[in-house]
């Protein structure tokens, strides 16, 4: 099964560490090289998105394909879609 | 951080290497225009099962099945169910086995009955393009070598490479470091040793290579909806060369 190979926004996430290890989210922005916005829809909702750096995070292989698009777009999304986008491929313990 | 693999993890790998080698020959074996994918993901779960190893996908961030069946323009994680295999299609079958802790990864494209010419074509370059990266794992070379090898290999026929998604190095996870890209300039990158294992997976589209995910959230299918065909082999760095373990 291939790897996704860049973080790009829509893409869903893992923590791999710190307070919120093992949390999963769909990155709503790549900052720069080093850091992206992360959000949960639960948590991290759409206003008030977490910082956090690429290195600590495990990409996943899958992507919230409509939210993906609507994000490129410039379009605007919802915490609920977020929160399903999350819940339908993964779930969040 | 790579991991690199003492002979005892080698041995296991190898192990897991053939689990995958032989679910892999019995699926090509079982396409057929009117089989099911779901049916294949089944034969596939009861085939790892016999072998004493189970599916490296399964449950793997939610994965609901065994393997990864993507039609014609489905290029890679597509979901088995209830879709029927056609005369003329081309099916991309994706195995992960894990034994004795340690993983396994392959992948092939097959034609369902007698396919269209160009669409051969493209099969035919893909795993032209997979012999051409393995040929340039070896020890001392560059990892992007290898992409270069597999880009150049598949443009050069005019098709499109993938780049969103990637080959991996592989071992007691089934996604480590580093990444292998199928694309890029020789040279560059981590420097090959003895003791990686790789999984090499050239991603070949007949059109552009720009992809997109459906709403399943796994599902890749390229953007203009042309066929896309997928190879893949799980590779070793030894001191007595390259060894391909899902041979």
């Amino acid at each position: 099964m291939s790897s996704a190979r860049e973080i790009q926004p829509g893409q869903l996430v893992c923590s791999k560490s710190g307070r919120d290890k093992d949390r999963c989210y769909l990155v709503l922005k790549v900052i720069d090289q080093y850091f992206v916005h992360l959000v949960d829809g639960d948590v991290r909702k759409l206003d008030r998105p977490k910082r956090k750096n690429i290195k600590h995070l495990q990409v996943l292989p899958t992507t919230a394909g409509e939210l993906a698009e609507k994000l490129k777009a410039g379009e605007s999304i919802t915490n609920a879609e977020v929160r399903q986008a999350i819940s339908q491929t993964i779930g969040n313990g | 951080m790579i991991v690199l693999k003492s002979d005892r993890e080698l041995a296991y790998m190898r192990e897991a290497g053939r689990v995958v080698a032989r679910v892999r020959e019995e699926l090509v074996k079982a396409v057929k225009p009117g089989v099911s994918t779901g049916e294949l993901d089944s034969l596939a779960e009861d085939l790892i099962r016999k072998q004493g190893a189970i599916s490296s996908f399964k449950g793997y961030n939610g994965f609901p099945a065994c393997i990864c069946t993507s039609i014609n323009e489905e290029v890679v994680h597509g979901i088995p169910g209830l879709r029927r295999l056609e005369t003329g299609d081309i099916i991309s079958i994706d195995i992960g086995a894990e034994i004795n802790g340690f993983h396994g990864d392959a992948a092939i494209t097959v034609p369902v009955g007698e396919v269209d010419k160009e669409v051969q074509r493209l099969l035919t370059v893909t795993e032209e393009s997979l012999v051409a990266g393995i040929e340039k794992a070896i020890s001392g070379n560059r990892l992007s070598d290898i992409s270069h090898a597999v880009q150049s290999t598949a443009e050069k026929h005019g098709f499109g490479v993938v780049r969103d998604y990637v080959g991996h190095g592989i071992g007691r996870k089934m996604h480590e470091e580093p990444q292998v890209p199928n694309f890029g300039l020789p040279g560059r990158g981590p420097r090959l040793r003895e003791g990686m294992t790789l999984a090499i997976e050239p991603m070949i589209n007949m059109g552009t290579h720009e992809v997109r995910t459906l709403a399943d959230n796994w599902t890749v299918v390229t953007k203009d909806n042309l066929p896309s065909a997928h190879f893949e082999h799980t590779i070793a760095i030894t001191d007595r060369g390259t060894e391909i373990l899902t041979a």
